[in-house]
């Protein structure tokens, strides 16, 4: 028994899409670069990205005839590409299937930020560089919760349902994943300025 | 009154804004209070802008090592 079979929708079912939209193939193509680009941050792989987000087309052409939504077109489909990837997740990596909610901060992630003295300022592109290169350091459902909530900005009960995860658990993913992110530009001395 | 650890455990909820008024009345003062707290609270957020900013960015991947 798995968090991920329990709960929620099965990784096929999309959820439903935005009303009134107009939703055709050329429609669910502009959304590319940015299902292209989520399920590259997610699975790290270029060839499997691509194949996830074809896999993403097809589910969302065939179920566009259900349109009944509340959502944008992009947070649609990136809903409907979360569930395909969460599925790769579980064919490919059994271990994130034991990820069971820990504790709040199982990992030792209360650590109080570094006292050495801010940069004035944080330097934007390095910034940037540090944080998507840490993204592929944390677990994938962190990763994943993360995506889908700070960079998608989906509500919390939103992506938990994306994800197939309850809230206690996408809150403590979204805890963990994020202050490693801080941690990383701490290391990295890019510490915001007060 | 929270102390440091309560602090940190809601600071990811704060950013959500997911806590109840009262929580977020007792973090609010534990941060005028607490420099270490109240840095962790501004790196967290200053790093969060940061994670933001990649929404309309393609991703640029360096070689890595297989995620864990
Ligand atoms: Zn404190």
């Amino acid at each position: 028994m798995t968090l991920i079979a329990t709960t929620s929708v099965p990784a096929t079912e999309p959820a439903s899409a935005p009303q009134g939209a107009v939703i055709d193939d050329a429609a669910i193509r502009q959304v590319e670069p940015v299902l292209m680009g989520f399920a590259y941050r997610a699975v790290r792989r270029e060839d499997v990205a691509r194949d996830l987000v074809q896999e993403t087309y097809i589910a969302a052409l065939e179920a566009k005839a259900s349109f009944a939504g509340r959502s944008t077109l992009r947070t649609w489909m990136v809903g409907i590409l979360s569930r395909k990837i969460i599925d790769f997740y579980r064919r490919t990596r059994r271990e994130v299937l034991m990820d069971i909610p820990p504790e709040p901060d199982p990992l030792g992630t209360f650590a109080p930020a570094t006292t050495r003295a801010p940069d004035a300022r944080l330097d934007p592109a390095l910034a940037m560089r540090v944080v998507e290169k840490s993204l592929g350091k944390l677990t994938e459902l962190e990763r994943m919760a993360v995506l889908l909530v700070d960079i998608e900005q989906m509500e919390r009960e939103e992506a938990g349902n994306a994800m197939g995860v309850q809230p206690t658990h996408l809150r403590v993913l979204l805890h963990r994943g994020r202050h490693k992110l801080r941690k990383a530009l701490e290391d990295a001395g890019l510490q915001a300025s007060t | 009154m929270l102390d440091c650890r309560r602090a940190h455990d809601v600071l990811s909820d704060s950013i959500d804004g997911v806590l109840p008024w009262w929580k977020r009345i007792l973090l609010r003062v534990h941060l005028s209070i607490c420099p270490g707290c109240a840095r962790t609270d501004q790196s967290l957020r200053s790093c969060h802008g940061v994670v933001g900013s990649l929404r309309d960015m393609p991703p640029i991947i360096e070689d890595e090592d297989p995620p864990g």
